[in-house]
């Protein structure tokens, strides 16, 4: 449904442009739950940006294309794009905070989206805007309609998001951390909401996020990003029970698991290397305990290992 | 070594019926009108080298916890003992003093280090502030010393803080922390705005400097793999009180509480399609400031009974070191 082919996308820094994806790949295919994990920095967030027409103005896309049911939408002028997000793909952010805005009522916001976007009149909108609150369990939608995010916990301002993003029925929802800065016991409830959603409407999830027990529980797919680049992509069993790329079995080591007793966590030394400062062959083999001569001098390219499993490591050559 | 048996001989600190109220002031005079209960009669003991837990969700008081026993935050009421003596009732001179041997890690890195010191610095000054040692010389050895020891290259002392990563910032928190020999850490999250590799990281530093120094840590956590991976007893805090204090393989394989049930059922575990049954909890945590009367868990608890919502129920022992309050267990 969605195919992102060798996607580059620069950022305009005091320092001249550095590069923050550097040939991101992977398809999304309907109706499924893909995963896209990574830590901090390694791209993860700009990439949904990208595909949403959302960079910020010093960044821009150099290279590649993002095929949405065969449009690129990297070609799509400002109007086209404007047409395509919230329709057809909507996102959610990590920070419900910030990302409703403090002067509107929750109601009219919801609206805004459904008059741009359908041929609904403003009554209709407002009815429609009710049933939304409604579907993702908000108590008292009539009331909590005109009322302002200010006045809702952050739970609940997770699942007006939410709303607001299922308002216009899109094929592709984007959600980047939903519940990162959640409780636990309102994370359990948010993931349980989004794959209700999910099974009602048919919908294909994009799942941004840095905590694999999330992937583990919501994702079929999985897609592990290090440095600006993919270095690893499988099915979500796949990736936990046999790992392939060094990165992601340091990855998975590092979490401490509930069942077994460790007096140590494994651990994956020193840092991710910075975006200006790439070197030449692998980005991991600096910490990588794996890595032999060929790592350092030549970028290996993502090998397909033809069981669904993709990983850029030179063991797999 | 049986770390139960040894909280109950010789306990390093003593926390009793500690309170922390914060006075909401409202109207045109500010009158004191409410207070939210950030910690409302919390009693527990910390034994000499063990490593206490403190979990619970935003909002439940478990950082104010922290604060309080180290008056970085001055008690509403209770005792907090350590080696004997009342902290709560020394003047602030002498509380001063005693925070030679209680020191305390901040969660933010980015927050807790002053910009326009060097690292170097940052980790001196509290050996300046106690006297520690005669000479400039002496000092600077030590700060090398201790940077090694955090895992940071000494030769980096007059570098500062905004030129470190989040991980490396937090190791000099650490630093700073050790300075002084202290012999109780509250740790308040620690490791949570660290990435997980680099989380594992600084865990594994503060187990090793455990086992060096034979410290004793207070860690407050929101996250409850790290607690149970981390910590020898584990207390659970909801809405300013403690409702569940266990050693952590008791909380974890028979939890009593059923906040504490609901709490470990709601963790995602990296395990993909693993079944097991989840109590998903409704609504969202009440108010501090107009907390529900009885047991304050009631309006979110499965398993809620007609006294849960009018009594309080007491923090008890069940034996094995573990307490809980709830009027499950009061038959």
């Amino acid at each position: 449904m969605l195919e992102i082919k060798n996607l580059q996308t620069r950022f305009r820094t005091d320092n001249g442009e550095i590069t923050v994806l550097d040939g991101v790949s992977f398809q999304i295919n309907k109706g499924e739950t893909i995963g896209v994990v990574g830590e901090s920095g390694c791209g993860k967030s700009v990439t949904s940006l990208s595909i949403m027409g959302l960079l910020p103005r010093t960044a821009r896309i150099t290279g590649g294309e993002i095929l949405y049911n065969g449009e690129n939408l990297v070609a799509f002028s400002k109007d086209q794009m404007r047409k395509v997000r919230g329709k057809e793909i909507a996102m959610i952010f990590q920070e419900p905070m910030t990302s409703l805005n403090p002067v509107y009522t929750i109601g009219a916001q919801i609206m805004e989206l459904v008059l741009n976007h359908t041929s609904m009149n403003k009554k209709q909108a407002k009815e429609h805007a009710i049933q939304m609150l409604k579907l993702v369990g908000i108590p008292r939608a009539e009331e909590i309609v005109d009322e302002y995010p200010h006045q809702l916990s952050g739970g609940m301002r997770q699942r007006v998001m939410i709303a607001m993003a299922m308002s216009c029925s899109p094929s592709l929802l984007v959600a980047d951390e939903p519940t990162t800065a959640l409780d636990v016991t309102i994370q359990a409830q948010i993931l349980d909401l989004m794959r209700e959603l999910q099974q009602k409407s048919e919908m294909t999830i994009m799942l941004i996020t840095h905590d694999l027990g999330v992937v583990a529980e919501m994702c079929d797919r999985v897609v592990v990003m290090y440095a600006g680049q993919v270095v690893e992509e499988a099915e979500v069993e796949k990736l936990f029970a046999t790992p392939k790329h060094p990165y992601t079995v340091g990855l998975l080591g590092s979490i401490p698991d509930m069942d077994t007793e460790q007096e140590y966590l494994f651990t994956i030394g020193g840092t991710v290397p910075s975006p200006g400062q790439m070197p030449a062959g692998c980005r991991f083999a600096e910490r990588c305990q794996k890595a032999f001569d060929k790592c350092y001098e030549q970028a290996p390219p993502l090998f397909d290992l033809n069981d669904g499993t993709k990983s850029r490591c030179w063991l797999y050559e | 070594m049986n770390l139960l048996e040894q909280s109950e001989c010789k306990p390093l600190l003593e926390v009793r019926g500690l309170k922390k109220y914060f006075p909401i002031r409202s109207g045109l005079l500010k009158k004191v009108t409410n207070h939210v209960k950030a910690v409302d009669d919390l009693s527990f003991t910390v034994a000499t080298g063990e490593t206490l837990g403190i979990v619970g969700e935003s909002g439940c008081g478990k950082s104010t916890t922290g604060r309080a026993i180290l008056r970085l935050l001055e008690p509403t009421g209770g005792e907090v003992i350590f080696q004997g003596e009342n902290l709560a009732a020394l003047s602030p001179n002498e509380m001063r003093m005693k925070r030679k041997d209680l020191q305390i890690i901040f969660q933010d890195p980015f927050a807790s280090l002053n910009p326009r010191m060097t690292v170097g610095e940052i980790i001196e000054e509290p050996m300046i502030i106690f006297e520690l040692y005669e000479t400039s010389k002496e000092r600077k050895e030590k700060v090398a010393e201790l940077m090694q020891v955090v895992g940071l290259k000494s030769e980096n002392s007059e570098r500062f803080p905004h030129e470190f990563s989040g991980g490396q910032r937090q190791r000099i928190g650490i630093a700073r922390a050790l300075a002084l020999n202290p012999k109780l850490i509250v740790a308040d999250e620690p490791v949570s705005a660290l990435d997980v590799s680099i989380q594992s990281q600084v865990l594994n530093l503060m187990r090793d400097l455990q086992k060096q120094y034979g410290l004793t840590y207070i860690f407050i956590s929101h996250n409850l793999s790290v607690v149970k991976h981390f910590c020898d007893r584990i207390g659970v805090m909801y809405l300013g009180r403690m409702v569940e204090l266990a050693p952590k393989n008791a909380l974890y394989e028979e939890p009593l509480h059923p906040y504490t049930r609901s709490l470990l059922s709601a963790v995602p575990i990296a395990k993909p399609k693993m079944k097991r049954e989840r109590i998903i909890l409704t609504g969202d945590v009440p108010s501090p400031a107009n907390p529900p009367s009885g047991c304050t868990f009631h309006t979110r608890c499965p398993d809620c009974m007609e006294i849960c919502k009018t009594d309080k129920p007491e923090f008890q022992s069940m034996g094995d070191g573990r307490y809980v309050a709830c009027h499950l267990y009061n038959q």
